[in-house]
């Protein structure tokens, strides 16, 4: 190890640092590290890592599948209070080949030079002896039915994916790890309405690509998933008429029960204010005909995986999660809306469009937003950070009935505003 | 006669142990990051000590 000079380490003396790299056939199964310590005059002292390393044998590939209905694979180790940055979702009973740990998560080897991490509690191991995760693919079917335009891919074996809406031109992309090419034809059936070309690219050799152009400029959705071991992806039509009459509307009022969320000078509580603003927007929803589904609509905790699980039950086809933004500088305030996906920025931009037309200074319209409810691809979402509770002018504005019912009108307007996006004229008012 | 020799062989090494206590020789030993780890070849397994200056250390019983 090397005696870390001062000038490195905020002027401590005796830090050590040392690197070793794993080397084929090195062995060490799950022990603390020992160090030795030798003092010029020749006292010998021992110590133990509090943690436990463990050197894998790469002939003997660890294999785990995921489990829960919410199993996700992170990019990397970081963590904040959003979580680490996600990837995305996986069906459960994927198969992953883990490679290494490092405290509660698992990396997982998607392809050659390509790597994730899974929390541990998302997968189950499975006995040794089995082969790292591959599969060839089959011909495609493309179909639509009375709901939805689906693509078919058959595998051998549940393999990890990862996807993203394009635009311009509009187009899922789903990378497929560890499948290599036998699609001979793609067979495309009667009733497809949100699908136009779909064709693959073989991008390394253990990446296969689906590409799914998309007929509507707006995608409205899609999930991915397996019906036992072909990947099905289920591509959501835009609405078949674009009315806030008949669309079913979810609404998410932030935080409830003992989750009190940000806390105003005044003693204006998170939780109150976004099932207020909540409540009036479901009653202006209601009254331009939409169908309202609410994640909550009393003082009760609802944890944000059940929302997550429930929305995606319900399917609905737009969602806005309603929150309350606080800052530990009173200065700081204004509206600002989330979305994590690029497919969403116009709903979440329409949103901020019209929140600022309540004369709220902008805090600023956010992309890549890590946050869970923004997670789901099924359906177009946002979050709506109305405004900062910390600041005693937003606190006002919170906290008035007549503002609240202002922000809620603004938010109709916003859907407004995105259905116009993808039809026109501008959705009708009812 | 014995119990006095060993309180005054005792009372010789407290200085010398309370020094120790005060400092010891090593103070922490860690991985970075400080978690259980899984590794596989190519990896790379890091670590920090802080203890005595001016002293070789040395882990997995290299240095």
């Amino acid at each position: 190890m090397t005696e870390m000079p001062p000038t490195l380490t905020n002027g401590q003396l005796g830090i050590y640092q040392g690197t070793y790299v794993v080397q084929p056939g090195d062995t060490l199964p799950d022990r603390p590290i020992a160090f030795e310590l030798l003092t010029p005059d020749s006292m010998l002292t021992v110590a133990f890592s509090q943690n436990k390393v463990r050197f894998l044998n790469q002939n003997a590939p660890q294999l785990a599948v995921t489990k829960g209905p919410l199993a996700y694979l992170n990019y990397g180790l970081g963590e904040d209070r959003l979580g680490g940055a996600k990837m995305g979702y996986l069906d459960s009973l994927v198969v992953l080949h883990i490679t290494g740990k490092v405290g509660n998560q698992y990396r997982v080897r998607l392809a050659e030079n390509q790597t994730a991490w899974v929390p541990e509690n998302n997968v189950r191991f499975l006995p040794p002896g089995g082969f790292a995760p591959a599969s060839l693919t089959g011909s495609w079917i493309v179909q639509g039915d009375s709901l939805y335009d689906y693509v078919r891919v058959p595998l051998t074996e549940r393999l990890p994916y990862r996807s993203q809406v394009l635009t311009e031109p509009s187009r899922l992309v789903i990378d497929v790890f560890g499948a290599t090419s036998n699609t001979n034809w793609i067979t495309q059936r009667a009733g497809l309405q949100a699908l136009g070309d779909v064709h693959y690219e073989q991008v390394q050799p253990d990446v296969f690509r689906l590409v799914l152009h998309l007929r509507h400029r707006q995608s409205w959705g899609y999930g991915i998933g397996y019906q036992n071991n072909v990947l099905t992806v289920r591509v959501k039509r835009p609405p078949a008429k674009m009315s806030l009459r008949g669309l079913t509307v979810a609404v998410d009022a932030g935080h409830g029960g003992p989750n009190t969320g940000a806390v105003g000078a005044s003693g204006a509580r998170e939780k109150d204010l976004t099932l207020a603003i909540a409540q009036r927007l479901q009653r202006a929803l209601e009254r331009k005909g939409a169908r309202v589904l609410m994640t909550r609509d009393a003082d009760v905790s609802v944890d944000n995986g059940d929302r997550i699980l429930r929305l995606r039950q319900s399917n609905p086809d737009l969602l806005v999660s309603i929150h309350v933004n606080s800052s530990g500088n009173k200065a700081v305030r204004g509206t600002s809306t989330y979305y994590r996906y690029v497919a969403f920025r116009p709903l979440s931009t329409a949103l901020y469009t019209e929140m600022l037309a309540t004369g709220l200074p902008g805090f600023g319209n956010v992309g890549s937003f890590n946050f869970g409810l923004n997670g789901p691809t099924e359906y177009p979402n946002a979050l709506v950070e109305t405004a900062f509770v910390s600041n005693p002018e937003d606190e006002r504005l919170l906290t008035s009935p007549d503002f609240q019912q202002q922000m809620a009108e603004s938010m109709v307007r916003g859907w407004q505003i995105f259905c116009g996006l993808v039809g026109s004229p501008v959705c009708a008012a009812g | 006669m014995f119990v006095s020799k060993l309180l005054l062989r005792l009372f010789l090494l407290l200085p010398v142990t309370a020094a120790l206590a005060q400092a010891p020789l090593i103070e922490t030993a860690e991985t970075v990051p400080a978690a259980d780890q899984w590794l596989q070849p190519g990896d790379r397994l890091q670590v920090r000590l802080k203890g005595q200056p001016g002293a070789t250390a040395t882990f997995l019983g290299a240095n």
